[in-house]
């Protein structure tokens, strides 16, 4: 038997996807931290297969830009086809733990006030070990994988 | 105090009572465990606000959730309040406001905030138009 030691537990949060429709979403707070090295915080959806952490294109002024679409242009393969999206190095904040890693910033993701965007692997899941336990609704997270 | 209640034999029932009685936020796991959320405030000001990132550096701190928490249970208040701004919440209050992210920023930094939550609150039905919609795809 392998056993992991986690220090966290973040429970799912309830979540109306569609008019009616909820669902148990590991959502979780992180902090962005902006350019003048002041941090903010946002829900973010843990998302294990988003390759890269992203954000509504909307967000753009925390990451101190004065348009969304001025970083490296990349598309993404999404359920409903491909979808533009603009790539920036920043750095993020979760439990006190900081990792700089790339951010890209996507027009269709939905405007909900329980969550801003993905969280995603690239620059970020190595630095950290992640558990999930479905039948509880939590996400186990350590700092120390 | 805890201890005592959880070894006195008592109901589950009046344990859990009387832990809402004192403020001790509680959640019962599926496996029949008690959770409880007990960190309080054993110093105020204990260090300059600016150092608090510093110290914070390499250190475990515990989920807070709260602001997460907070908005998720006065999501319907702050729909009625707020469709279609951006809101910053700071220890459970909306503390800045506005429909333009630039602008909401600049209440924050005027106000010294530091840390806020931000997040938007939408002024119409939730649409998913990306992955993770619960549709037949």
């Amino acid at each position: 038997m392998q056993t992991r030691t986690f220090e966290h537990t973040v429970q799912f949060r309830n979540v109306e996807i569609d008019p009616g429709v909820w669902e148990s979403l590991p959502i979780i707070t992180v902090g962005l931290v902006q350019p003048d090295g002041s941090s903010v915080e946002l829900p973010l959806l843990f998302d294990t297969g988003a390759n890269v952490t992203s954000l509504r294109w909307d967000l753009y002024p925390l990451l101190g830009l004065s348009s969304w679409d001025i970083g490296e242009p990349i598309e993404i393969s999404t359920a409903n086809g491909i979808a533009l999206a603009y790539q920036y190095d920043f750095t993020l904040e979760l439990f006190g733990k900081r990792t700089t890693c790339p951010i890209r910033l996507m027009k269709g993701l939905p405007s909900d006030a329980l969550f801003m965007g993905l969280f995603g692997r690239e620059g970020v899941f190595q630095d950290f070990g992640f558990g999930f336990w479905e039948g509880s609704k939590e996400l186990y997270i350590t700092l120390q994988p | 105090m805890l201890e005592f209640a959880l070894t006195s034999g008592r109901p589950p029932e009046e344990i859990l009572r009387q832990l809402d009685s004192i403020g001790i936020e509680w959640y019962v796991t599926n496996q029949g465990d008690l959770s409880i959320k007990a960190w309080q405030i054993a110093a105020e000001n204990f260090i300059p606000a600016e150092r608090v990132d510093e110290i914070r550096q390499g250190h475990v701190i515990p989920d807070d959730g709260d602001a997460l928490e907070w908005v998720s249970a006065n999501l319907e208040q702050l729909t009625r309040e707020y469709a279609g701004s951006w809101i910053a919440i700071k220890n459970n209050a909306v503390v800045a406001a506005s429909t333009n992210l630039q602008e909401l920023l600049g209440q924050i930094e005027a106000q010294s905030i530091p840390n806020p939550f931000l997040t938007q609150v939408p002024d119409g039905p939730i649409i998913w138009e990306t992955a993770f919609a619960n549709k037949d795809l």
